[in-house]
């Protein structure tokens, strides 16, 4: 088994009394693993990460990135962030920029262009920040976040306010920087893109981890999608064969909670018995389905959460 | 501290706000210093005695070269450097590029005490920028006047620029520590403005003896006016005034860059980066 490189043990984070930002938050994330934080917005993501990048003091509970205390220089020389939006010098260009952080990082400037090329800025490079669109910047945010070259890479909502084209940029920008030996902690609304690149998922909820697992851990069990006529009678049948507890109504559709392999076995019982089958689908429940259920949003299971398979 | 401090001089030698204030100081400066004056000497009415304007022209000659730069500093100059202080470490937090920076390593210490050693090296282009148009504008009027260019001392040019690198460094230090303590540069400003100009009146109202008085020559403007009267005794700018002696005005002066970078410091490590 991999090492632990991020562990946090009972962290949190108050401002006065009132507003508990982190809650005796723990998480152990292993080297080359890619994590997905996930939580609505105020869970007390950005604030988890910017105690485990030592830009905010926690209020208690202790950590260690990469073998290192939370909040020490030595903690994060290998380890790369970008931190809600990216914020750079607006007069300076996009390269200049890396180079002055370079300088702080103690890196070679021959890294800046290295990380240039990585993130497909080099063209644009000698423009000012301030004439970047929202997805340049972003990228150049990665650039800065390269630097190093980080054994961890911690990515704080990497997409927020791109297009669909900035978000497709980043989604793959994002699947190239994945190597075995690195690891990812990467929190993100883009919860189709978690879906498909992250190992394991972590969902926040008022500052307390309310889920942890792989992202089939938290999608559930998959289901079964039946539209027949007449509806009474096949819900009967499907309630003899599987019992109740695994048969809704939603909709006018009869929705199984079975595994979507004994498709065929309903479908024979349905058609012997005279129903009309319109329609059988598996379904399985999306990973947004289960982040919401789990952050109790109102949401419609059916029509938007379910994904075909 | 040297990597930070390097970034640091990159940062700002770049920065279009760095040479604005250059040039608006320095203009400011010679405008009351040489362009004025000399617009009153040059142009005679019967409001300006000859004597009068012969001590106009002996203020703008080489000799008293010093003398007329240095009294703008403790003030005018002082207002400028707080103002570029107070921008310098604001502007970080306005432009939420601390956390771009900080997440890099350096370390906070490094990042700031390099950032505090650049302001003080950039003062000295504050200074000389005025002192080199100074420098410029009393050769001319010797020129045009035809007056003898006797310069001053090696020494007292020493002096001159040590004391006004010293206001100045002072000053855009306060401006940073109030940046630092209100975690922005736009209130950081107002405020440093109001306390000039709260402490100018104060020691006007002070009076020369008593308790308020001595509580006033403690102040940093009246140490700033101090040692700026001790090269100019007999200038009327507002502000310059020899209240207390040259030796104690500098101690005190080094006192306050001491502790503003000491607080900057320390409320620099204490507080959260958000």
């Amino acid at each position: 088994m991999e090492p632990i490189v991020i562990e946090i043990t009972n962290l949190s984070k108050r401002y006065g009394k009132q507003i508990v930002a982190v809650d005796g938050l723990n998480l152990a994330i292993r080297k080359g693993e890619i994590y997905g934080f996930l939580g609505p917005n105020g869970a007390g993501k950005t604030t988890t990460l910017r105690m485990l990048l030592g830009l905010v003091r926690p209020t208690s509970g202790t950590g260690k990135v990469l073998g290192k205390p939370l909040g020490t220089a030595t903690g994060i020389a290998r380890v790369g962030a970008l931190v809600e939006s990216p914020t750079f010098y607006p007069y300076l260009s996009g390269r200049r920029n890396l180079r002055i952080l370079a300088r702080y990082a103690g890196v070679p400037s021959s890294r800046v262009d290295a990380v240039l090329d990585q993130v497909e800025l080099t063209l644009r490079a000698g423009d000012t920040f301030k004439t970047y669109s929202l997805g340049m910047k972003q990228r150049l945010g990665v650039a800065a976040a390269l630097l190093k070259d980080p054994d961890v890479l911690i990515l704080d909502e990497p997409t927020n306010g791109l297009d669909p084209q900035g978000m497709a940029e980043m989604r793959a920008l994002i699947r190239a920087l994945r190597h075995s030996e690195r690891t990812v902690l990467l929190s993100s609304h883009l919860l189709g893109e978690v879906e498909q690149i992250c190992d394991r998922v972590g969902v926040i909820r008022h500052g307390r981890l309310i889920a942890e697992g792989t992202v089939a851990d938290l999608r559930g069990q998959a289901k079964l999608l039946v539209r027949a006529d007449p509806l009474e009678q096949a819900q009967r049948l499907a309630e003899q064969l599987y019992g109740t507890e695994h048969v809704q109504v939603i909709d006018g559709t009869l929705v199984l909670a079975i595994d979507p392999a004994q498709a065929p076995e309903i479908a024979r019982v349905l058609v012997t018995a005279g129903v009309a089958l319109s329609e059988l689908q598996p379904v399985k429940r999306s990973l947004e389905a289960a982040f919401m259920e789990l952050t109790e949003e109102e949401y419609d299971t059916v029509g938007k959460g379910e994904r075909v398979l | 501290m040297i990597s930070s401090f390097v970034a640091e001089m990159d940062k700002l030698v770049r920065r279009p706000a760095t040479w604005v204030l250059v040039a608006v100081w320095a203009f400011a400066a010679i405008a009351f210093v040489y362009i004025t004056p000399y617009t009153k000497y040059a142009t005679p009415s019967s409001s300006v005695s000859a004597a009068a304007r012969q001590a106009l022209l002996t203020g703008m000659l080489p000799e008293k070269m010093i003398t007329g730069v240095i009294a703008g500093f403790p003030i005018f100059g002082g207002a400028i450097a707080l103002i570029f202080g107070a921008l310098v470490v604001g502007s970080e937090y306005g432009w939420g590029t601390l956390k771009t920076v900080l997440v890099q390593r350096p370390g906070r210490v490094r990042v700031l005490s390099g950032k505090l050693l650049a302001l003080a090296v950039m003062q000295v282009v504050f200074v000389l920028a005025v002192f080199v148009l100074g420098a410029l504008s009393s050769f001319i009027v010797a020129m045009v006047t035809h007056a003898l260019v006797n310069w001053p001392e090696a020494g007292d040019f020493a002096q001159g620029l040590g004391a006004a690198w010293l206001i100045m460094t002072m000053w855009a230090l306060l401006g940073a520590l109030l940046a630092t303590l209100l975690r922005g540069a736009t209130l950081a400003v107002g405020l440093g403005l109001f306390y000039l100009l709260l402490e100018l009146l104060f020691r006007n109202t002070a009076g020369p003896s008593g308790p308020l008085a001595d509580l006033s020559r403690a102040l940093p403007g009246s140490n700033a006016g101090a040692l700026a009267g001790a090269l100019a005794p007999s200038s009327s700018t507002p502000g310059v005034a020899a209240v207390v002696g040259t030796t104690q005005a500098v101690l005190v002066l080094a006192v306050y860059v001491g502790g503003f970078v000491l607080l900057s410091i320390l409320l620099f490590l204490k507080r959260d980066v958000m």
